[in-house]
């Protein structure tokens, strides 16, 4: 049977490559692995890695009324199963968490931690995975601790880790646990360790957050290939002006340390006229801080853009800037009439209509030195109804929709000039994330960017928004599509000759992994089965 | 009743020492870091309700915890002879004053299950059944509650626990007496605060 619909599956791929082959849009070729029967609650964590041979996977099985088992697969270039090992987490009869799974150096690491509630400690530990095996070596090796306090006991820490952009570092870091009641003046602490790829230790360092952590949240964390390391905060503003609707009330400020000049440097993203309602952050080959975010101004909380700064980090210095405001475009595009009138009547007299929803999710870094900001629209919205049953009672029900709509993709010069935008339609609407079928992948393959996501099978015809574009929400009428945007800002639409019949699989995008310069990887599931497809573009 | 009431505690008692598990022989410096005491292995706490003894309830509860998440609590009680009223159901129908009854025992069983972290500790929501068994003016009561309750269990140096929790439900009373007999529905909030020893 499992044969059967792989050959059906084959045909098709081939039948759609033909259609390919003629038309002048992106040649790909997919390769699809075996269906393989799961276990119902089964769910993918991620892809670890990869290695000439195949690519390493873990999965979730999560249990009833019992915590989740994990499960590492291995699968060969056909994207067919090869091996499945239930992920040990015990020493010695004692429980272990696993905090996360990396490949770095051709190695794969497996971290878990264990809470002793007798020393109040929270220990991470790393072992190696033998890969031919899938089982952990026995050469487990205590690499970090938090200490939370006799009172603290539920909360006992987290640990998380980034890779430098060449991933000749690594970055294992947690947030020192505070007391139970935070003092005003108190400030946080983070603990930092780096390793090089082959996880010798380079360094370790505890550091003194500048600002109160009261006020001061920890949004994200980068290393650069120079073993910096960056942390992005958000400080809200105690002296926030009354009344005032476009101030948001924080600010962003990033935090550097400087391994080589053992140096702490703050740098505030703050403007007078502009603030930024959200942000992300990235470190270029030079070692320059890029920050980029959606802003709103001051005289107006509704004109709204995506707003970049490029920082030299030691000298305090903004070397380009660039802020594009973009509500004209989004109300022009979406409404039309009186509608519109209204709208523009609403932001002249400054009313919050939150307008611009974006989300970044990813600055690219050009090899002349510019970016392209990727964002995508995300923003909820809830529903009441009102229904009467048989015997007359009223019933109201509230449920929250999650809407993952278009992605915004905006090329700047090194400068800080805009070369162009583009919108990539899409419309997502669900009320249960946990489908993943939602968002996007993306990936950069040659000097394209790639993404892929699902769609109503009655939009594959529009490049853009229209009105008679239908929003996805996790049925069945669906195309899997792939977009592509070249560096010039042309856009190419197509949908991935995926057979969705009864026999196939639904992908999930966001668990889009980069295979090689021209090649990636997409999963989808579907009740008791899942699979793994490459995509190999020509 | 007494007798299979401690038999069931023997039993509860007996499995659960029984299934401590022996420690590995070989030792690494690793070890040093698992070296809770055997905390983390430990799965049972003994508990006293300390606020029911506004309702004349002095009850000792016993909860075993099984797996990671699942545990099981059972409980036996006395009765005091002055109590109140609980509400909101039998406060409003008789008010909240120092009520006199003979002295009567109460049986618990709770099964609950810990939502964010592992057995015994933490947030956990469970399903309790009691039933107290008292005389009042001639008159043989029971009553039978079934409760959802949502609660919280806190360790104080390791070993000792603090668990408040909260609940709503049914209480359901049969009256049986020479003079008449009686059933009866109410509402019920119980609440609980109970000290306990992990061990």
């Amino acid at each position: 049977m499992m044969k059967k619909i792989f050959l059906i599956f084959s045909i098709l791929l081939v039948i759609s490559q033909i259609g390919f082959g003629q038309s002048e849009k992106i040649k790909i070729e997919l390769i699809g692995g075996d269906l393989q029967k799961v276990a119902k609650r089964s769910t993918l964590q991620g892809v670890i890695g990869h290695d000439k041979d195949g690519v390493y996977a873990l999965k979730g099985v999560n249990k009833v009324l019992k915590t989740k088992d994990y499960l590492v697969e291995y699968f060969d270039n056909k994207m067919n199963l090869i091996k499945s090992v239930p992920l040990k987490l015990k020493y010695k009869k004692n429980d272990m968490q696993l905090e996360f799974i990396l490949y770095s150096n051709d190695k794969i690491y497996v971290f878990t931690s264990f809470v002793n509630k007798k020393t109040n400690k929270n220990y991470l530990f790393k072992q190696t995975l033998n890969k031919k095996t899938l089982m952990v070596n026995n050469d487990m090796e205590k690499i970090s601790e938090i200490s939370f306090g006799k009172k603290n006991t539920y909360y006992h820490g987290m640990y998380d880790f980034r890779l430098s952009p060449d991933d000749s570092k690594i970055l294992v870091y947690h947030a020192l646990p505070s007391k139970t009641k935070v003092k005003d003046g108190a400030k946080g602490k983070v603990s930092l360790h780096v390793f090089d790829k082959d996880f010798n230790k380079l360094w370790n360092k505890n550091i003194t957050i500048t600002h109160p952590e009261k006020y001061s949240y920890i949004r994200s964390y980068r290393i650069d290939d120079s073993s910096n390391v960056h942390i992005l905060s958000k400080l809200k503003n105690i002296k926030k002006k009354k009344g005032l609707k476009s101030d948001p009330g924080y600010y962003y400020y990033v935090l550097s340390y400087l391994r080589n000049e053992d140096q702490l440097i703050e740098n505030p993203i703050k403007f007078e006229d502009k603030f930024f309602k959200n942000m992300k952050i990235s470190i270029n080959k030079k070692g320059e801080l890029l920050c980029a975010g959606v802003y709103n101004t001051k005289k107006n909380v509704n004109i709204r853009g995506l707003g970049y700064v490029k920082i030299d980090i030691k000298n305090k210095k903004i070397l380009s800037q660039s802020f594009n405001e973009y509500t004209t475009e989004y109300i022009n595009e979406r409404y039309e009439g009186n509608k519109k009138d209204k709208i523009n009547k609403k932001i002249a007299k400054g009313k919050d209509l939150n307008l611009l929803t974006f989300y970044i999710d990813e600055i690219v870094t050009r090899s002349d030195g510019g970016v392209v900001l990727i964002a995508e629209d995300y923003y909820t919205t809830t529903r009441t109804t009102t229904s009467t049953d048989s015997q007359g009672n009223m019933k109201t029900k509230t449920t929250t929709y999650y809407h993952y709509d278009n992605i915004l993709v905006m090329s700047i010069s090194p400068d800080g000039k805009l070369d162009w935008t583009r919108e990539v339609s899409k419309e997502h609407v669900t009320s249960n994330t946990r489908l993943g079928l939602f968002s996007y992948g993306f990936t950069a393959v040659d000097d394209k960017l790639y993404f892929v996501f699902n769609d109503h099978y009655d939009n594959i015809s529009n490049l853009g928004y229209t009105e008679e574009s239908k929003a996805y929400s996790g049925s069945k009428k669906c195309n899997t599509v792939l977009f592509s945007i070249d560096f010039k800002g042309n856009l190419t639409k197509q949908a991935l000759p995926l057979p969705y019949d009864k026999n196939t699989v639904f992908v999930k995008p966001t668990y889009l992994y980069e295979f090689s310069d021209h090649e990636f990887i997409l999963f989808g599931d579907r009740k008791k089965v899942n699979r793994f497809i490459k995509v190999l573009i020509k | 009743m007494k007798l299979k009431l401690l038999s069931i505690f023997l039993v509860i008692f007996f499995v659960s020492n029984s299934s401590l598990q022996a420690q590995n022989d070989t030792i690494d410096e690793n070890d040093a870091f698992f070296d809770d005491g055997g905390i983390s292995k430990k799965k049972n706490l003994i508990k006293i309700n300390t606020l029911s003894l506004l309702s004349g309830d002095l009850p000792v509860s016993y909860e075993r915890g099984f797996g990671k998440r699942l545990s099981l609590e059972v409980g036996v009680g006395v009765l005091l002879p002055f109590y109140f009223n609980e509400i909101p159901g039998e406060a409003i129908d008789n008010g909240f004053g120092l009520k006199k009854r003979d002295l009567g025992y109460s049986l618990t069983i709770f099964p609950k299950y810990y939502l964010f972290s592992e057995t015994l500790d933490y947030v956990y929501v469970g399903f309790q059944y009691r039933q107290r068994n008292f005389d009042r003016n001639t008159q043989s009561i029971r009553q039978n509650d079934y409760c959802l309750i949502y609660g919280f269990q806190y360790y104080i140096y390791s070993q000792f626990s603090v668990d408040f929790s909260i609940g709503i439900g049914f209480r359901f009373t049969n009256s049986i007496g020479t003079i008449y007999e009686e059933s009866d529905i109410g509402v019920l909030m119980p609440f609980a605060l109970k000290f306990g020893y992990l061990f």
